[in-house]
């Protein structure tokens, strides 16, 4: 990709391949690195396809795919343009969606059994002490793991957010409320997912620093932290409970699908990081929130129960219950699927770094991920027979010279912005136009607002606005400011329970942003375009999250 | 006699049908739900049986049921419609009983707030739905009018049209079925009406359509009155199309009588019903249709006495028959349309 590539983008051929090119802002408002592109290309588009065709999903088989510069993904729906094609596969899709009303929980449950069962060898692996060769064929084993993990990713998230897709539709007919709407988003709240429990779990951390008297050491920067109480009691104790934290849920890296990003089990400082964002303030319960999302959510489907005609019942109910896997699964996959293969596939990758430092194939480990892993391969057997350090520097020189560069939204020869989303939302695939590439808000100039974008959750704020360009810079998050950022990702979950609100440049209903806020009962705005380049750090606003309408206070 | 003769609505429920009949029943589930619905207590269905027994008028319904010889001839059923009729209302309501329901009723008018006798309907509930069969007396005051009309709609299971489905399914009139009575507070109605929750022509359940006339529902349920007509959508509760009728009559209670009067000219340009009206109106029958998990066709009030939303009063209720099935779509195939509205 830094170099010529089929999975380059060369705006003269692919403009020419598909109607419109749409940035991908999941997951992290970071850039991917060499390895992190590379698995992306190998898995994403295969996943996507897979579930497509597995599910018979009418109007979309999946997505295609190419990397911008080094610096992001860029997709295309495929969008199926064929009346009668639309018809075979919509009536088979109808049966799987009727199947899964009943079976997606069971289901969801046995394939994490599974994939769980799989991950146990690559848990216990021994990278430290693997040798080279070793490493290159567990790389090898990580990807074959990978395309199952990648399979199971995408028949949950094509499962669980067309109910949701479907649930919207249903409820703008009878009800006239979608997801702009409080008692919607209510409706399908009160899941508990392992994200969530994992968050729980780092809050009890935060508990148990106040009861051992640690506070004063976790002042200090993160980084400081473990070795300023190690050889204490409290300490000790506080750092074995971490520790048990770890095994658990510690196979993650600290941004998701870029492999180069730390592992929380390999350091440390990123879950005291989340620690130290919980003890910022006292009186957050995540488990009185759970309560209150449950209870919010048994009002609202107790309200519309009511008042929907009861032939209609029992469509209600099933499609209900489809849609309140969306929000779970949506942010349960994470744990389940991306954060266990990228912390192996993190670990065994620099492993090899180290191998190759020794070998004085490379300078430092790290730039291991300026390479694909199967150059890294390749090489494991003899690293010392490669010198790679010009390769490097070249690629590293190539990537700060495209990010200066900026990326598009989208990228179209013959279509304008709108047209172009439009043509997007044909596609009727809820993974991009909830998740990947979100909705184009409508401008709305009776409201008078500042800035528009879509909604994420319902609800209004303001306080002081909070710029963060990327998650090394979480920290500066106080209690009560809007979070202002490029989007989000599943390591910043921590500040949702800190902020008052959110505004983000890109993303959609079921960004992570939105789902965090909605959990934490907050107000959500996305896919404003423009909210980190118009809102200035500090600057007082209020935002309404139901009208996606953001009202900058101070304009001095 | 075992046990008691006139049971409030609180004391009843859907489950209650055989004891009080279905009307009565219904009354007394919808006051548990909550469901703004006139005061009033049931007199049981064994309350009638008690009656016709102990003052020997069965006994004599049979003797004179011999002595009229083939029934076939629709104008002898007339004839001793009415002889049973007149014969049962001249019984004397056993003591005991009688003093259950005058001290209920003496209840009920302390309880309305209004000095003196409150005025009640006297109305006719069978232990299955006969809508229209047997009779309903309105405006009833006092003891004396209460025990008359009472006794009035306990002989209407004899009525011509009764004694006629006997005679043709070959059941011996004596055990035409006892029914149970309601005797309901009357709604001052400023306006009344009736409710579908479900179109009764297209079978679409989007919308509650409300009829409404000035004066008693009378107007409406007996057809008479060209009413105004509201079509209020269920999701928002806004009207979504009206009609305006003539209503160029009214039925008012005046005195004891219920009667007809012209609607003055003014009355009858204006419509009966208010946006905010309809829409609790639209309410109470999505409430209905929820609990009963069928469409319904319900009977309402707006009281003149009260402010809303506290005017507005349920008088009835009933699943709406014939349409529901011949429209109604199974889950797949309102699966299939909205796969096709999305995809």
């Amino acid at each position: 990709m830094y170099e010529a590539s089929p999975f380059e983008f060369v705006e003269e051929i692919d403009t020419k391949l598909t109607p419109a090119w749409f940035v991908d802002n999941t997951h992290k408002p970071e850039l991917a690195d060499a390895v992190g592109m590379n698995w992306a290309a190998d898995l994403s588009p295969y996943g996507f396809g897979w579930a497509a065709e597995k599910l018979s999903f009418p109007t979309c088989r999946g997505i295609i795919w190419r990397c911008y510069k080094n610096l992001r993904f860029m997709i295309s729906p495929l969008v199926i343009e064929d009346p009668e094609e639309i018809k075979r596969r919509r009536e088979k899709f109808r049966d799987v969606i009727i199947w899964l009303a009943d079976n997606f929980g069971p289901e969801w449950e046995k394939l994490k059994t599974e994939i769980m069962e799989r991950y146990q060898p690559f848990r216990e692996f021994d990278y430290a002490n693997a040798t080279a060769i070793q490493l290159a064929r567990m790389i090898a084993d990580i990807r074959h793991l990978a395309y199952r993990m990648i399979e199971i990713h995408f028949w949950a998230l094509y499962g669980s957010l067309s109910f949701y897709s479907l649930f919207q539709e249903f409820c703008r007919e009878e009800f006239g409320i979608d997801g702009s709407n409080k008692d919607f988003n209510d409706m399908l709240g009160g899941l508990d997912s392992k994200i969530l429990q994992g968050e729980r779990e780092l809050w009890k951390l935060a508990n148990m620093v106040r009861k051992l008297g640690l506070l004063k050491q976790f002042a200090a920067p993160a980084r400081e932290v473990a070795p300023a109480i190690r050889g204490t009691a409290n300490g000790d104790k506080w750092l074995a409970a971490l520790s048990d934290f770890l095994d658990e849920y510690g196979f993650r890296c600290e941004l998701c699908w870029v492999q180069a990003s730390p592992c929380w089990r390999d350091d440390l400082c990123y879950a005291i990081e989340k620690v130290q964002h919980y003890l910022k303030r006292e009186d957050f319960d995540p488990f009185k929130q759970m309560e209150q999302t449950k209870e919010n959510r048994d009002i609202a489907v107790a309200k519309y129960r009511k008042i929907i005609s009861p032939d209609k019942r029992e469509l209600f109910e099933l499609l209900l219950k489809g849609a309140q896997y969306a929000d779970m699964v949506n942010q349960e996959h994470d744990f389940y699927c991306e954060m266990h293969c990228d912390a192996f596939l993190h670990m065994a990758v620099l492993e090899l770094g180290k191998r190759f430092a020794q070998a004085g194939t490379i300078d430092d480990p790290y730039d291991v991920f300026y390479l694909y892993i199967d150059e890294s391969r390749k090489m494991a057997p003899a690293p010392e027979r490669w010198h790679l350090q010009s390769l490097i520097n070249k690629r590293k020189a190539k990537a700060k010279e495209d990010l200066a560069k900026g990326i598009p939204d989208v990228i179209s020869e013959t279509m304008s912005k709108e047209e172009a989303y439009d043509w997007m939302v044909r596609s009727r695939d809820p993974n991009i136009i909830y998740t990947l590439v979100g909705e184009l808000p409508k401008a709305q100039p009776e409201l008078g607002a500042d800035i528009i974008g879509m909604p994420g959750a319902t609800g209004i704020a303001e306080g002081p606005a909070c710029l963060i360009m990327t998650g090394e810079d979480l920290d500066k998050v106080k209690t009560g400011d809007i979070l202002i950022a490029p989007t989000t990702g599943i390591s910043w979950t921590t500040v949702f329970a800190l902020v008052k609100g959110a505004v983000l440049d890109r993303g959609g209903a079921l960004s992570h942003a939105a789902i965090a806020c909605r959990e934490y009962g907050i107000p959500c705005i996305v896919n404003t375009f423009v909210g980190t380049s118009q809102i200035k750090d500090g600057q007082r606003i209020r935002i309404d999250g139901a009208r996606g309408a953001v009202y900058i206070l101070d304009k001095s | 006699m075992d046990g008691k003769q006139a049971l409030w609505f609180e004391e009843i429920g859907q489950e209650s049908f055989n004891l009080v009949g279905k009307k009565n029943a219904n009354l007394g589930e919808l006051t548990k739900l909550g469901i703004p619905v006139p005061r009033g207590f049931a007199v049981t269905i064994k309350a009638e049986e008690a009656f016709l027994n102990e003052t020997g008028a069965l006994q004599t319904i049979r003797d004179m049921v011999s002595q009229a010889g083939d029934l076939r001839n629709i104008s002898k059923q007339a004839k001793l419609s009415e002889a049973i009729r007149s014969m049962v209302e001249s019984k004397e309501i056993p003591a005991a009983m009688k003093a259950e329901i005058l001290n209920d009723y003496h209840e009920l008018s302390a309880k309305s707030g209004k000095s003196g006798a409150v005025a009640v309907s006297v109305r006719s509930a069978g232990s299955q739905s006969h809508p229209g069969q047997y009779e309903t007396v309105l405006n009833v005051t006092g003891d004396k009018q209460l025990l008359s009309m009472l006794k009035k709609v306990w002989s209407s299971i004899f009525n011509k049209i009764t004694i006629a489905k006997l005679v043709q399914k070959g059941i011996p009139i004596d055990q035409s079925p006892a029914i149970g009575v309601g005797i309901v507070e009357m709604v001052n109605a400023r306006c009344a009406g009736v409710g579908f929750t479900i179109h009764p022509i297209s079978g679409d359940l989007a919308n509650v359509i409300i009829e409404s006339t000035w004066g008693l529902g009378e107007g409406v349920v007996g057809g008479k009155i060209n009413t105004d007509r509201f079509v209020v959508d269920k999701a928002s509760l806004k009207i979504v199309d009206k009609t305006l009728g003539e209503k160029k009559l009214q039925v008012i209670a005046e005195g004891n009588q219920v009667i007809e009067k012209e609607v003055p000219p003014e009355k009858q340009a204006v419509y009966t019903l208010s946006e905010e009206e309809a829409g609790a109106i639209a309410k109470i029958g999505m409430e209905l249709e929820a609990h009963f998990k069928e469409p319904q066709d319900f009977e309402w009030a707006v009281d003149d006495s009260w402010k809303f939303p506290n005017n507005i009063f349920l008088l009835q209720t009933r699943p709406v028959v014939g349409v529901k099935d011949q429209k109604k779509k199974t889950m797949e195939e309102q699966l299939g349309e909205l796969l096709e509205r999305l995809f």
